[in-house]
């Protein structure tokens, strides 16, 4: 196989995208609708799917006009080596080809307890630990080898994070032992940062931002439990200052991105615009365009 | 791979105070038996306790998702014991624990935990245990169709030896309960319909109650094949000797042992062929390689 520096060569470059699950648009954002409306705001289409649900009207719809969209998984954990198994590649491969996915992306850790079964679902970061990364890396590596497609595992909000390692740390490692590239969620990076009181920006330095194919920008909400504070992952329409910062911080030195999604499907689009407009600034559909200005 | 036991002990924690409570006053024994380092069990302990408990509808979302399941037997249960705590509770159980620490179903675990507070007493209504065998049953069948997909019936060999094992197709299963139960889960639906109407009903001192449901007869039994149907699991009545054969068939067995189980129960030797015959040919019994 290749390695991640000569295949990462292969890949469009997609602009700024918007997120989306099944059914989305009875109760948020209609990508096609926003594409009709804005159409210098929005390039691609990221899915996020479960083997239960599949896809709706909403992504056919948009894949049939031969527009770019990507497959982010909602069912797999990563962390754990005995949920990847051949039927889920399978039917993941099959849904991602019928919608033209560029990519496989989603959040590594766990997407559910245990079995993959109705009650169990429950998104949880890995353990920070070398043990796991390498559980991750290796189930990356099979799926990237069974689907012949990038998988780029993302770094998971949550309020608690066990393990003795960075999260950037870890998913280094997992980079290292995959060979993968990686989807750094800034809004994700900045939850963490505050969970262990660190400035937004710690562990940027030595993390490999060659590997950021992906990234992703949403809104937060500063929250307590009995005066215990954390960030809820709300994806609200305004970003924290903490997730531009990382965003603005991380764009000029990642050489291989492709693509950035501003997860905001829920709200209302003209609530979003401003977001999507900045972003469009900072990442322009066309590169020649940047290096112009 | 102690990451795997910790994230177990993450999930439990996550849904139970009292475990929570019960591993920071005594984590030896709290955390007995566990493949963990030191290093994972201070971690585990530095958490500060108040963040186990930021979402505080995980409880009644996952019970949502259980209820569905166990809608009808969920429904005498909380009829009897007004309390959403006596539900709730299934987070602090020992089934719950278990499932998770051993990556069992939570499902099948919810079920163990409704049969278990009938046995002790917790709820008396007499029709809970043949209910909550029934829905466990279609719960099973959804899992198995789901793990092992739905076989389609083809052509069988022309000759079939008495060694060929068989076994129940995925997704199918037979049970026998007490005569009166489909009546008494009927009497449920019909309810928890009316109350759908309008939910916020449920407020009001005049809303429906769940009326006395039919008397368990235990005298006559009501024997019940489940299938996969086209919206979901179906159930048929059936005669007890079909059952009788069919019931063997629960885990992989040679055809001649099946038969001499259904004969010392009491089947017919050559009805009970011609019942062998009959769910082979539709699908609903396998050879099993």
């Amino acid at each position: 196989m290749t390695t991640f520096a000569k295949r990462v060569k292969c890949l469009p470059r997609l602009g700024v995208g918007l997120s989306g699950e099944f059914n989305v648009a009875a109760k948020g954002m209609d990508v096609s609708w926003l594409k009709e409306h804005y159409p210098a705001l929005v390039h691609f289409y990221e899915y996020g799917a479960d083997l239960d649900r599949g896809l709706d009207d909403g992504v056919r719809r948009w894949a049939a006009a031969c527009r770019p969209t990507t497959y982010h998984f909602l069912d797999i954990n990563l962390e754990e080596r005995m949920d990847i198994d051949r039927h889920w590649i399978a039917q993941t491969k099959a849904l991602a080809a019928e919608i033209g996915a560029t990519w496989l992306c989603g959040d590594a850790g766990r997407w559910h307890f245990g079995l993959r079964e109705r009650g169990h679902g429950m998104l949880m970061p890995p353990i920070l630990c070398r043990e796991s990364a390498m559980e991750t890396a290796e189930s990356i590596m099979r799926i990237e080898a069974e689907t012949g497609m990038f998988c780029l595992p993302e770094n998971p909000p949550a309020v608690i994070y066990l393990g003795d390692l960075h999260i950037l740390d870890y998913f280094a490692l997992v980079a290292e032992r995959a060979d993968c590239g990686l989807l750094l969620d800034c809004a994700h990076l900045a939850i963490f940062q505050q969970t262990r009181d660190l400035p937004p920006l710690t562990g940027l330095d030595n993390f490999p931002l060659d590997r950021v194919v992906e990234m992703h920008v949403a809104g937060g909400t500063h929250a307590d439990v009995e005066g215990y504070a954390y960030i809820e992952d709300s994806h609200t329409p305004e970003p924290l200052a903490a997730t531009w910062e990382i965003l603005e911080c991380v764009l000029p030195r990642a050489t291989n991105l492709r693509a950035i999604v501003f997860e905001c499907e829920q709200n209302a689009p003209e609530e979003c615009l401003a977001g999507f407009a900045r972003l469009n600034e900072l990442f322009p559909i066309k590169k020649e365009k940047a290096n112009a200005r | 791979m102690s990451h795997h036991t910790v994230q177990n002990l993450v999930v439990r924690m996550l849904f139970d105070e009292a475990f929570v409570e019960a591993v920071h006053a005594d984590p030896g024994r709290a955390l007995a038996g566990l493949e963990l380092t030191e290093a994972e069990r201070d971690q585990l302990l530095r958490v500060d306790r108040r963040a186990w408990r930021h979402d505080a509808l995980r409880r009644k979302r996952t019970l949502r998702t259980l209820v569905e399941e166990f809608k009808v037997s969920t429904t005498i249960v909380l009829a009897e014991t007004r309390s959403l705590a006596s539900l709730e509770h299934f987070f602090s159980s020992s089934f719950f624990h278990r499932a998770i620490q051993e990556r069992g179903s939570l499902g099948m675990a919810f079920s163990d935990f409704l049969l278990d507070g009938g046995k002790r007493g917790e709820w008396k209504a007499p029709q809970i245990e043949d209910v909550v065998r029934l829905e466990a049953a279609i719960a099973g069948c959804r899992r198995t169709l789901a793990r092992e997909g739905e076989h389609e019936a083809g052509d069988l060999p022309a000759t079939i030896s008495d060694r060929s094992r068989v076994r129940l197709a995925p997704g199918y299963d037979v049970g026998a309960f007490q005569a009166n139960v489909i009546p008494a889960i009927q009497q449920v639906e019909q309810y928890l319909f009316e109350v759908s109407l309008m939910p916020a009903m449920a407020l009001c001192d005049d809303a429906p109650r769940l009326p006395a449901l039919p008397l368990v007869d235990r005298t006559k039994k009501s024997f019940l094949f489940f299938g996969p149907g086209a919206s979901g699991i179906s159930l048929t009545n059936i005669d007890k000797p079909a059952y009788l054969v069919l019931l063997q068939a629960k885990r992989p067995i040679e055809i001649r042992n099946l038969l001499s189980r259904a004969g010392v129960a009491g089947v017919n030797a050559r009805r009970a062929q011609e019942i062998l015959s009959e769910w082979l040919e539709n699908g609903a019994l396998v050879l099993v390689e």
